[in-house]
């Protein structure tokens, strides 16, 4: 029997196929070797696509989340399924290399100057100044990850509640944070923003003083949030901000929100609405005075009345001006109409 | 007056607290977004974010005429909000034909790669056997095809995965 082809084998190997390759399998040591090269392959590939360990950690943080939220008056029979699911969370969390960041996406330059490129491990044990020379993707030791813009500088380093930390000096960063009772504490020159779960966004807002060459001010922060309840703080002042809020950090003030898009949106809807009915108020008002000048310079043309008069300058030509007196000079009551004599040219035809 | 006391179809109650939602739909949400995201660790950046909405709006939940439609139609646009959001990484290079099984020590960033460098359905076929551990019968019956089909597209499934893994990148 001729060797059969890989296809064939991964076929056999994973039951897909009614033929019968055992026999020859098991007298041919390449078509054996193959066979068992398929099913560590089969292994690789189900181990990392759903690794038990990392999957059971996140179902355990997702359940310790959602016990969180609703205090359930079940029974220990409810608690034992979840105890054990947070127990393996945490031996997972212990056994894996969570004790790192990762770089998972783009370039980074570290603090020595050195430029290194996704997938990289970082040790969360030390304190690591990052500066993104691409739009870069960190994942930090606590799940969360930070989707940092060109350009920003990030410091990570070990502290907090949750064992890491971060602060952004400068750029934008965008922190998913990975649900935990404890809060994740963010830095930035202006004041810190605080969260145990949710995402946001933090942009650091510099400007321009004069000089040459300019210098960069630090302005203040401005922090959106996506989604969770997030804390912002500083010196002056604490709030919590919502999704689809935007609010300010500045070193100076208390944090201070920012009028949502929504509410802009409908303050000029409101302010058009306003505009066009006194344009159209305005319109009537022309309109009835348009009427009642008509109807004057008609009575008037027909009869200036007694002590009336009118005069014409340039008759019969462009730029003359008529003035209609309806009554004595400066008799109270009298109306005077100036208007202007349009009479059409005519361009002379040439011959 | 005459009281109707046969016995009425109980439709099975769904899951819709947090507890429940999670431990009911944990891996159907998980399987969902691989399927659409190709890299294990952003299904599983989606998984945690399609729970968290969902908790966010149990309300929704609880009154939606099926959970499980509802809470995998939250997954898949939250999987593909994150596709949308991700950066493309660099195609990997495909080597054609005869690539060899991918053995340990495997190097996991570049299988993570090449699992992103599937199609969909592709995906979907290495998901149910290797994921949920289906059956060839199964696998025939989810994905609508007879067993024969799905055995040759399993087959080149593999084969794919093996040409991208031992590719190299361009």
């Amino acid at each position: 029997m001729s060797h059969p082809d890989l296809d064939r084998l991964t076929s056999w190997v994973h039951g897909l196929s009614d033929e019968d390759l055992g026999a020859h399998v098991e007298g041919c040591s390449s078509c054996r070797e193959t066979a068992e090269g398929l099913r560590e392959e089969a292994r690789v590939v189900a181990r990392e696509i759903g690794s038990p360990e990392r999957l059971a950690a996140l179902k355990a943080g997702l359940l310790q989340h959602a016990g969180g939220r609703r205090r359930s008056l079940r029974g220990l029979l409810w608690q034992i399924p979840v105890a054990a699911a947070v127990l393996i969370g945490l031996v997972a969390v212990l056994l894996s290399p969570r004790g790192r960041h990762r770089i998972t996406d783009g370039r980074v330059a570290l603090e020595d100057g050195s430029v290194v490129a996704a997938p990289i491990d970082l040790a969360s044990a030390k304190t690591w100044q990052l500066h993104a020379v691409e739009p870069a993707r960190l994942r930090m030791s606590d799940r969360s990850t930070v989707e940092l813009a060109a350009g920003s500088n990030l410091s990570i380093s070990p502290g907090g509640r949750r064992g890491v930390q971060a602060s952004l000096s400068s750029g934008r960063a965008t922190f998913s944070v990975a649900p935990d009772a404890r809060l994740l504490t963010v830095c930035s020159p202006a004041g810190r923003v605080e969260a145990a779960d949710g995402k946001f966004d933090l942009k650091i807002v510099a400007e321009e003083s004069g000089g040459t060459p300019m210098k960069s001010v630090l302005a203040g922060a401005i922090v959106t949030v996506f989604a969770g309840s997030i804390s912002l703080s500083n010196a002056n002042g604490t709030v919590e901000a919502r999704p689809g809020q935007s609010a300010v950090l500045a070193r100076a003030e208390a944090p201070l929100f920012l009028a949502a898009p929504q509410d802009k949106q409908e303050e000029l809807l409101r302010r058009l609405e306003e505009l066009a009915a006194r344009v159209a108020k305005l319109e009537g008002e022309i309109a009835q005075l348009e009427q009642k000048n008509k109807q004057l310079k008609l009575q008037l043309s027909s009869n200036a009345g007694p002590g009336g008069a009118v005069w014409t300058t340039n008759p019969g030509q462009a730029g003359g001006v008529r003035v209609i007196q309806s009554g004595p000079g400066g008799a109270a009551g009298s109306t005077i109409i100036i208007e202007e004599n349009k009479v059409e040219l005519k361009t002379p035809e040439k011959k | 007056m005459l009281v109707d006391i046969r016995p009425q179809k109980v439709e099975p109650r769904s899951a819709s607290g947090p507890t429940e939602l999670v431990e009911e739909y944990f891996m159907d949400v998980y399987a969902a977004c691989f399927r659409i995201l190709g890299r294990p660790q952003d299904a599983e950046d989606a998984t945690q974010e399609t729970f968290l909405a969902l908790f966010r709006e149990k309300e929704k939940v609880a009154a939606a005429a099926s959970t499980r439609a509802w809470v995998l139609a939250i997954a898949r646009n939250t999987a593909i909000s994150l596709l949308r959001a991700r950066r493309p990484a660099a195609p990997l290079a495909e080597e054609l034909a005869g690539a060899a099984p991918i053995r340990e020590p495997a190097d996991r960033e570049r299988l993570h790669q090449a699992l992103a460098g599937l199609s969909e359905d592709e995906r979907h076929l290495v998901q149910m056997r290797f994921l949920e551990g289906k059956s060839p019968a199964e696998m025939a019956v989810a994905s609508g095809r007879n067993p024969g089909s799905v055995a040759v597209a399993l087959c080149r499934a593999l084969q794919r995965l093996r040409g991208l893994y031992h590719g190299g990148s361009r």
